[in-house]
């Protein structure tokens, strides 16, 4: 029994192998993009659009509402991070209602690549916030003695982003393919029902802890300026 | 179970490059959506204010005018009535003064009328009076009332006082004057022969004489000389019954006037 779709390889050369998760990672963007410039390729600003585009306005004024409730001021500018975070993870986790579909973030690989890249974009809005001094001072504040702590905090959150999601998606699947082999019938099918959801909040618990994170670091250095 | 580091990598940049195209597919062309709807929404809404203000002033403009209008219209009307009070005070005055001319005329209209009557009741007196006399004396005397009245005229010549004589005789100034005989009715060229030797013996020369018919005479003889004139005729006396019943009339007529 495969854990992760890490597993299923379908080329190798060497160091650089193309595997089940890449491939599905791929069809997921292909189907995210085509779709919203298909979508957005007609968008009309008037009183009277289109379903679709209505759709993802909703999704893109939630986005940002939820952005906004977190403490940015200006979700605009994290919006394509966060917003792009809780797409695919979403997108990733809905599909499993398609039969032998693998979701990459079942693989601690693709959830560690994601939680890399919020432990990316903290420090880098962190700097842009207030400039690469102003955002290393935060992290000796309120006294030098609670830089390790800081640090500690950083990696931790972060392995606890990447852990929480795979084992999350990664039992789920797990879970549902057990039950197919125990009781083929019903059960799997609440199972996946109740994949559907946790699939829903762990992507939004992601998106949002990411959002909080960029926050405090946001807000810390708005706070060491003032 | 391993993390596959070269998965990561290869997550890690599909990541980015799915950030990249979801921004430039999805969430940019939604925003400016968005944002182009609101600046319409809020561009309809403040013109929806400028054009409530602008009523709001215009529907203040249009009471003020009202008030305005009202103030003229009342203004006019009040000058129209005075006008047509005047005009018609004007007209009346006129058509009383039109009224009086008229009155005035229509009562000398009906003066001229008496009078007309009068002197054609005062001619059918003379000439029935002349008529009546006329066959009286016919009947009474048997000779004719020209012979009479040429009777009365000679013996009225003769019996001539000397200033009237002297004024005959002073209008007379050559033989060649003529002197102009008028008769109601023919008359004889004997009584033409009397009347002749009779002047010609005032006037102490042998004149030139011619004779004519006046009917409006009625019956007389009338001499008339350079603008001298001596008369006897039944006229005169008749004048006297003309101014007696034209007195009488006006008299009867004034009453009449005044009640119109």
């Amino acid at each position: 029994m495969k854990l992760s779709p890490d597993e299923t390889v379908f080329w190798e050369y060497g160091f650089f192998h193309l595997n089940l998760t890449i491939v599905t990672t791929w069809v997921l963007m292909f189907v995210l993009v085509v779709g919203s410039a298909l979508i957005t390729r007609n968008l009309k600003s008037g009183m009277k659009i289109s379903r679709w585009q209505c759709i993802l306005e909703m999704v893109v004024t939630g986005i940002n509402g939820q952005i906004k409730e977190v403490g940015l001021d200006k979700p605009e500018k994290y919006i394509a991070f966060i917003g792009t975070l809780f797409l695919f993870i979403a997108f990733a986790n809905v599909c499993i209602i398609f039969p032998w579909y693998e979701p990459p973030t079942g693989s601690l690989s693709t959830t560690a690549a994601l939680a890399v890249c919020v432990f990316m974009a903290v420090p880098f809005y962190g700097v842009g916030a207030d400039g690469f001094v102003g955002y290393l001072k935060s992290y000796i504040e309120p006294t030098v003695i609670m830089l390790p702590f800081n640090l500690i905090s950083e990696a931790s959150r972060t392995l606890a982003l990447a852990i929480r999601l795979f084992g999350n998606m990664m039992s789920g699947g797990l879970v549902v393919a057990i039950l197919i082999s125990i009781t083929p019938l019903i059960f799997p099918i609440i199972m996946s029902a109740l994949g559907l959801l946790t699939g829903m909040v762990q992507a939004y618990i992601f998106s949002i802890l990411a959002t909080v994170y960029i926050a405090a670091a946001v807000k810390k250095t708005d706070t060491t300026e003032n | 179970m391993q993390i596959d580091w070269f998965t990561v990598i290869a997550q890690i940049l599909n990541f980015f490059i799915l950030v990249y195209l979801l921004k430039r597919f999805l969430y940019k062309p939604i925003l400016s959506a968005i944002d182009d709807r609101e600046k319409k929404i809020v561009g309809q809404i403040q013109d929806a204010e400028k054009k409530k203000s602008d009523a709001k002033k215009e529907k203040e403009q249009f009471v003020e005018k009202n008030k305005t209008f009202d103030e003229q219209k009342e203004q006019r009307v009040k000058e129209s009535v005075d006008a047509v009070k005047a005009e018609r005070k004007k007209q009346l005055d006129q058509v009383g003064k039109e009224a009086g001319v008229a009155r005035e005329e229509h009562k000398k209209s009906l003066l001229k009328m008496q009078d007309d009557m009068v002197k054609t009741i005062a001619e059918k007196t003379q000439r029935e009076v002349l008529q009546i006399s006329r066959k009286a004396l016919v009947d009474l005397a048997s000779a004719n009332l020209e012979e009479q009245t040429t009777a009365v005229f000679l013996d009225k010549l003769k019996a001539m006082k000397p200033e009237e004589i002297q004024r005959l005789t002073q209008a007379f100034k050559s033989d060649f004057d003529h002197v102009l005989v008028s008769t109601a009715f023919e008359i004889s060229s004997e009584l033409q022969t009397k009347i002749r030797s009779e002047v010609d013996k005032v006037l102490a020369a042998s004149a030139v004489y011619d004779f004519k018919v006046l009917p409006q005479i009625i019956s007389g003889v009338e001499l008339s000389l350079n603008g001298y004139k001596l008369a006897w005729t039944v006229s005169a006396y008749l004048d006297a019954l003309k101014d007696g019943v034209s007195e009488t009339s006006k008299q009867s007529a004034e009453p009449v006037v005044e009640e119109k």
